[in-house]
């Protein structure tokens, strides 16, 4: 055996191609869609049915009603007390979770092959006859409201919820926590949960995403026994604003004495899942801060030691989501933190990337694609994306080429269009009397104090 | 469901496993290294989690920061982890980048020294000292396992100080520690490669004795330092209160148990579910639904082999709720598991992990990381196949019985966090 050349890295193997696993559509009697991806590989199914029962559709004043509908939906339904729904899934072995996120709410199951006819009928029974025994809408509306306050407590939490509020506008939900506000939690009852249940939870707007090792003949037969006389309003469509709160750049310096870390997040308004640049915007976040070796870590981290991790990304929904970057610091090298931070938005503003980065991360992004598409419940969170943002059909087929096909100069354009740092909210969450003088120092903007405790 | 094992050793001492599926074009690429906090020195807590920072900083003939970018560039992921018995690495590449994985590993387990040099280690130092802010001092009851080790282990016992360490012997580490313990703990005999995916195994062998095989065999690893053996409890209980910046009161109950593969670890795994694993167990349904003290419940049993593992449950006390009633509800319903368990939440709590078991063995990465731990805990890979065979054995009696035997007054650490009394100044 030769000993190896050490000092050049090996060339490839021969190239294996990679195919999105085979999709079938179908609709059930009642108009539902179902779209299913037959995967090759353990014994598992993922069953998800996405509902427009999501943030976007709560009235302000009831904000946080969206989550605790689908928080209850597990607390009885038709003959089945809290208690025995879930014996029954945990008997089954089923990872069952109900959610509501600002698009849509989502009922997803993962379990074993063997468990897919079970799995269909929990699933259909909590979301068509869920009963809301009073006694677990208090319950769990208090438990929201205790999540409030472990929220505002953890620096993280904390940090996250005031750059949506500084990013978005008064006026715009996404400017809101998702799970409401003490006051408006206190004011829900049963009968709102009633009426919020009665109106979204309907297979007009729905779809059913399946992806595991079944065939769609029997997707279809099992679910059109339990679906397909589930009847339901029509949709509304909800076209909420979005638009940012600032004009100019503000720094909201949220007050937390003790800190030994500020939690930092910058960020604005930024593109909505439809956007036509959304593949060039995967590769300039990838090199910005969306990888290991990206511009932001590599500063802060690897050359500065000033954090654990930075990252930077793009929420996209429906609507525009926001862009951030988000990072801890150790308290003493905050505002020098900010700086860095300003100097790499810039940069990517100001020069074109060089095309072998541009090219790293293009293949970043096209090779660990399929590594997030292992599991089921990995392929089902693609397939709800293509339901939910009407995607093309043979949208994940050619993702790879999409990717691939990013420029330097589209990189560049969008980092220009896409990237303002002149307007950007500022968000740092620590001990202020150390951290003010030092940032104000910077001249980002007005420093604003935020203590949390006076804020809804 | 089988996973297939391929199994041999190399000349020098490295154990390889190879497990083909060729359903996605992806392959796994894992290390264990048989050496973890507890392997650490008095004065030097957290140092072998620093050295596994240091193991990305490059080697011989990968410059600085360029391990983890080829890895990026190809489109893989990677990442390593240090826990109290055991370093592990690893990369998920794309099939036909096996080779790179393979010269990236064996580069760093060869020839990592010449490029250790102390701006690396001052900065990652400086990283590390950030992940300790970011985990445990800036957050609330971030310490509540430094705390509960400390408390659970005896001085002299290699758990008794916690993965990260503190910010002192960090502060300490020098250069010399970095070669030191690579001199002692990374050598082909003291690891296991696993490769697990979509590879040719005839090719595969070929490009792991070209990589592997010539990495000298090091000197025979020297044992854990202090006292491994531990009296199956801890014979008292030991309390600590802390008033902290968390918003909601919350205990923490930790119990010395048999160690991950002992006879009674098994039992004690599957009465950590019954008593706080989904909406169905004991403690979320009497202290979270029925008596509303608590807004959430967890525990789990540690799976780690040196002397004792532990038993770590806790409850997060609603508002206003006292946390000495809380602690006494755990209690109570500690009491009636004693009192005996029924055999469908026991089949339950085995079916969930049965059914968790099979959907983490999807990701390639996952079942080679498997794989290396029971071989480098038990010697024995097949354990990956067979393991499920011991949850399935366990009865209710034996459920009920490890109750009455270690979940016991004396053999607790009682954590409690209490939310600072607020300021009454405006």
């Amino acid at each position: 055996m030769s000993a190896p050349d050490r000092t050049v890295p090996p060339a490839p193997g021969p190239l294996r191609p990679y195919h999105f696993p085979p999709v079938s559509r179908f609709v059930l009697s009642n108009g539902l869609p179902v779209v299913v991806a037959r995967t090759d590989g353990l014994p598992v199914v993922t069953l998800s049915v996405l509902l427009r029962a999501g943030g976007v559709q709560e009235d302000a004043s009831r904000a946080g009603l969206a989550s605790l509908t689908s928080a209850l939906l597990e607390s009885g339904a038709g003959s089945k007390s809290v208690a025995e729904i879930a014996e029954e899934v945990e008997m089954l072995g089923l990872d069952l979770g109900a959610s509501a996120g600002w698009d849509v709410a989502q009922v997803e199951a993962t379990g074993l092959r063997g468990h897919w006819r079970a799995a269909t009928g929990v699933v259909a029974e909590l979301l068509r006859r869920p009963t809301f025994p009073e006694g677990e809408v208090e319950r769990l509306r208090a438990e929201h409201i205790a999540a409030i306050l472990q929220r505002r407590a953890d620096p993280r939490g904390l940090a996250n919820e005031m750059a949506s509020r500084f990013v978005f506008s008064a006026d715009s939900p996404f400017s809101r926590p998702l799970s409401g506000s003490e006051a408006t939690l206190s004011g829900l009852t049963r009968s709102d949960v009633l009426d919020f249940h009665a109106a979204h939870y309907s297979p007009t707007g729905a779809a059913v995403v399946v992806a595991g090792e079944i065939e769609p003949s029997e997707v279809e037969a099992s679910l059109s026994e339990v679906l397909a006389d589930w009847a339901g309003p029509s949709a509304v469509a909800s076209r909420p604003s979005a638009e940012p709160r600032l004009s100019r750049r503000e720094v909201f310096l949220v007050d937390r004495p003790g800190s030994v870390q500020s939690e930092i997040r910058v960020g604005q308004v930024g593109l909505p899942r439809a956007t036509p640049d959304y593949f060039p915007v995967q590769v300039m976040n990838a090199i910005l801060g969306g990888a290991f070796t990206s511009r932001l870590n590599l500063n802060l981290r690897e050359e500065r030691g000033f954090t654990y991790g930075v990252s930077s990304s793009f929420i996209m929904r429906r609507e525009p989501g926001p862009f951030l970057v988000s990072t801890a610091v150790q308290t003493e090298v905050t505002a020098a933190a900010l700086t860095e931070i300003f100097r790499e938005l810039d940069a990517l503003r100001t020069v074109a990337p060089k095309a072998a980065e541009v090219d790293d991360a293009r293949n970043y992004l096209a090779g660990v694609f399929p590594l997030r598409l292992q599991t089921t419940d990995g392929v089902a969170g693609r397939l709800a994306e293509l339901v939910m943002y009407d995607l093309p059909e043979d949208y994940f087929d050619i993702y790879r080429d999409r990717i691939l096909a990013v420029g330097v100069d589209d990189v560049h354009r969008v980092a220009r269009a896409h990237l303002q740092p002149e307007r950007m909210a500022v968000v740092i969450v620590g001990d202020a009397e150390k951290i003010r003088g030092a940032v104000e120092e910077l001249g980002l903007g007005p420093v604003h104090a935020v203590q949390p405790a006076d804020l809804p | 469901m089988r996973i297939p094992i391929d199994q041999y050793r190399l000349d020098n001492g490295l154990r390889v496993i190879l497990s083909e599926d060729h359903r996605q074009p992806v392959v796994g690429v894992n290390l264990w290294y048989n050496v973890g906090s507890r392997n650490e020195r008095p004065g030097r807590t957290g140092f072998a989690h620093l050295f596994e920072h240091m193991m990305f900083q490059g080697s011989e003939n990968v410059p600085d920061t360029e391990h983890i970018a080829h890895v990026e560039r190809v489109g893989g992921s990677m990442n390593g982890s240090t826990w109290l018995d055991r370093t592990n690495y690893f990369e998920t590449m794309p099939a036909s980048r096996l080779e790179l994985a393979l010269w990236l590993e064996s580069d760093r387990m060869g020839f990592l020294l010449p490029a250790m040099t102390q701006e690396k280690l001052d900065n990652q130092r400086s990283v590390v000292q950030n992940e300790r802010r970011w985990r445990v001092d800036n957050q609330p009851y971030g310490d509540w396992d430094e705390r509960i080790q400390a408390l659970l282990y005896p001085p002299d016992h290699p758990y008794h100080h916690s993965v990260i360490g503190s910010m002192e012997d960090l502060d300490a580490a020098t250069l010399e520690d970095v070669s030191a313990f690579f001199r002692t703990y990374y050598a082909p005999n003291n690891a296991v490669l696993t490769i697990c995916g979509d590879f040719d195994p005839v090719a595969a062998r070929s490009l792991v004795e070209r990589y592997f095989g010539s990495i000298p065999r090091g000197p025979d690893v020297p044992p854990v330092p202090g006292r491994t053996e531990l009296p199956p409890r801890l014979g008292q209980e030991v309390r600590e209160v802390i008033e902290s910046d968390a918003a909601l009161a919350r205990v923490y109950l930790a119990f010395r148990m048999p160690a991950y593969g002992r006879q009674g670890f098994f039992p004690g795994d599957v009465a950590a579910h019954v008593l706080a694993s989904g909406k169905s167990s004991r403690l979320y349904r009497s202290l979270v639904r029925e008596q509303r003290l608590a807004q959430s419940v967890v525990a789990f049993a540690f799976p780690i082999v040196t002397g004792a593992a532990m038993l770590v449950l806790w409850a997060t006390a609603n508002p206003g709720v006292d946390a000495e009633r809380l602690e006494r509800a755990i209690w109570d319903e500690i009491e009636v598991l004693g009192a005996g368990a029924s055999p469908e939440e026991v089949e339950r709590a085995v079916n969930g992990i049965e059914s968790r078991q099979t959907v983490a063995l999807q990701q390639v990465g996952e079942r080679a990381d498997q794989l290396s731990m029971f071989a480098t805990l038990f010697d024995d890979p097949e354990r990956i196949n067979t393991e499920l065979d011991e949850y399935r054995a366990v009865t209710a009696e034996g459920v009920s019985r490890f109750a009455v035997e270690y979940l016991r007054r004396d053999n607790v650490v009682s954590l409690i966090y209490l939310p600072r009394a607020r300021s009454e100044a405006a």
